[in-house]
């Protein structure tokens, strides 16, 4: 039973930094009906100006997150307005495309930079405690603190804020934004903007657990968090943070309890399952489109 | 106050007309949408737009409220050229309007699409609202306030935390007009507001519209097909067909009109 509860804490880690990128997705999705498949690969730079921050300039761990969210956030804000925004109004088959060009790009630009894993030194004292037999690290207790913080910042501003409910409006019918006198297209960039940043502190959590990182990391755990958002409700926030943890959960369980081989293929299967009976994700709505 | 002065037809020598279109033109592509209309609307007056399916009607719309830029031509709102301002501009400057088919922001609840309306009109920007600033809590409690006493005051305040696809076509067609009516504008464009409602509902909404206007002090441009509204109400008819404006003047006069009627019911044989 120990073991089992020892695992849930473990899933809720890994759960929180599925849902800090799948937030990314979802919302970006919410405003302009796209998928940003570069989104995995801000999380990647996000890791690498985390060993930047510490490895580099020896940072303490506050001043390193900072780091990785602002940076993260000017490169979502850039690439919106450099590669997006230009094609809103183009089918949508073709940002997709050149979000998966964009990604490709960062993951070949951070290659190019230096081509060697990176090892990231340790940003805070390694103290476990032990609470009836489940042992938790000062790691774990950071990773689920700041990630519930920042959902709980997201959700202030998304649901208290006049922009929040311009991003509401948006995703609910954008051609009648502008008639309110919003101004899209700087809704759209504050939207990348906190998609991002929350990107890129998944990337300190992501670095801090698993300390090795390649250019590479951010592809398959970017569609690990893109399942998230589905299996939720793409466009929805509560279903990009509810598919989270049910994804981490099932990760960790399949490999706690099964041959730990059977992970990916449980978690996709998991997908398929869900897109046949629930094509809408759990907490989508079904999209009545008059013709 | 009569209804004559509250609708009247714009005077020589008068202020600005509280619009006015001039010459405009507008292509799709090789279809002619619009070919050379021109009238205007006079401050305080309660205009209609009526004409066979086709004739243009929604395009004025579009290009006036700045969803489409006209071909050719110019719009005047009190004056001021907005030909082919964007969207959000123009609806700062007082324009707003509805659409034939209802567009609410169908997920969020009724006050949120009236508060959603007052964007234009609030002083605060991104960064003040990500970091809470004190300006911002008071500017949000003020148009938290303001929208709801406008749902209060015209029949929606019951309905306020309900999702706005939840409310009876009626309340929703009204909602659309509130959401509007909250973004500040001077003039309004309603876009068959009467569409698909029985003869009792649609005198209700005439003196909703009329309460409106009259509390809000607004300018009204309205597109309808029944005719028992449009003759009701406005005393200012513009007829349109195949894009081009046929007839022009009071609602009487428009109505006894011998190519208005042939426009309509074709040529007398």
């Amino acid at each position: 039973m120990i073991y089992f509860f020892q695992q849930a804490l473990n899933a809720v880690q890994l759960g929180s930094v599925y849902a800090l990128i799948a937030l990314g997705y979802t919302m970006v999705y919410g405003v302009l009906s796209m998928i940003n498949f570069a989104h995995g690969d801000f999380f990647m730079v996000g890791a690498f100006l985390c060993f930047v921050g510490a490895a580099l300039l020896h940072l303490p761990f506050v001043p390193v997150l900072l780091l990785s969210m602002t940076g993260v956030t000017l490169l979502g804000v850039a690439t919106e307005r450099i590669a997006y925004r230009p094609l809103r109004n183009a089918p949508k088959v073709s940002a997709i495309i050149t979000s998966l060009g964009v990604g490709i790009f960062l993951e070949n630009f951070t290659l190019g930079l230096s081509p060697y894993p990176k090892y990231i030194p340790q940003l805070l004292p390694s103290f476990t405690y032990t609470v009836g037999g489940v042992s938790v690290s000062t790691f774990q207790l950071a990773t689920i603190g700041i990630s519930f913080l920042l959902m709980f910042a997201l959700h202030l501003i998304v649901n208290k804020t006049k922009a929040g409910l311009a991003m509401r409006a948006i995703s609910a019918d954008r051609a009648v934004v502008p008639l309110m006198g919003i101004p899209v297209d700087k809704i759209i960039a504050l939207t990348f903007a906190l998609g991002s940043g929350l990107g890129g502190a998944a990337g300190v959590m992501y670095a801090m657990a698993y300390p090795v990182i390649d250019p590479y990391i951010g592809i398959l755990v970017g569609w690990k968090a893109f399942i998230s958002a589905v299996i939720g409700g793409i466009g929805n926030i509560r279903g990009a943070v509810l598919g989270a943890y049910i994804l981490g959960m099932v990760e960790i369980m399949t490999a706690a309890f099964l041959p730990s081989t059977y992970r990916d293929l449980v978690t996709f299967s998991l997908l398929l399952a869900l897109l046949i009976y629930r094509p809408r994700g759990l907490l989508g709505r079904a999209e009545i489109q008059k013709v | 106050m009569t209804n004559a002065e509250i609708s009247g037809l714009p005077r020589p020598g008068a202020a600005p007309a509280a619009l006015e279109l001039i010459n405009v033109t507008h292509h799709f592509g090789g279809l002619r949408a619009l070919c050379g209309v021109n009238f205007t609307v006079a401050p305080g007056e309660l205009a209609g737009i009526i004409g066979p399916n086709g004739a243009g009607k929604t395009t004025v719309f579009n290009l006036i409220s700045g969803v489409y830029k006209p071909s050719k031509g110019n719009i005047l709102f009190h004056g001021g050229d907005i030909t082919g301002l964007r969207s959000s501009a123009i609806t700062e400057r007082g324009i707003a309007r509805t659409f034939q088919n209802i567009r609410l922001f169908k997920e969020l609840t009724v006050l949120d699409n009236v508060r959603a309306a007052h964007y234009a009109r609030m002083r605060v920007n991104p960064l003040e609202a990500l970091f809470h600033s004190g300006r911002h809590g008071s500017e949000e409690k003020r148009v938290t306030a303001e929208s709801r006493d406008l749902l209060d005051r015209f029949g929606l305040g019951a309905s306020a935390g309900e999702l706005s696809r939840n409310l009876p076509y009626g309340l929703q067609r009204r909602l659309e007009i509130l959401r509007a009516a909250a973004t500040g504008p001077s003039l309004i464009l309603l876009d068959e507001p009467a569409a698909g409602m029985h003869p009792g509902e649609v005198e209700q909404l005439m003196s909703f519209i009329l309460k409106l206007k009259e509390e809000l002090s607004l300018t009204v441009l309205l597109i309808e097909h029944q005719m028992k509204l449009v003759m009701g109400m406005c005393s200012h008819v513009v007829v349109l067909d195949f894009g081009m404006v046929i007839a022009d003047g009071e609602a009487g006069q428009v109505r006894s009109d011998p190519g208005v009627r042939k426009a309509y019911m074709g040529s007398a044989k």
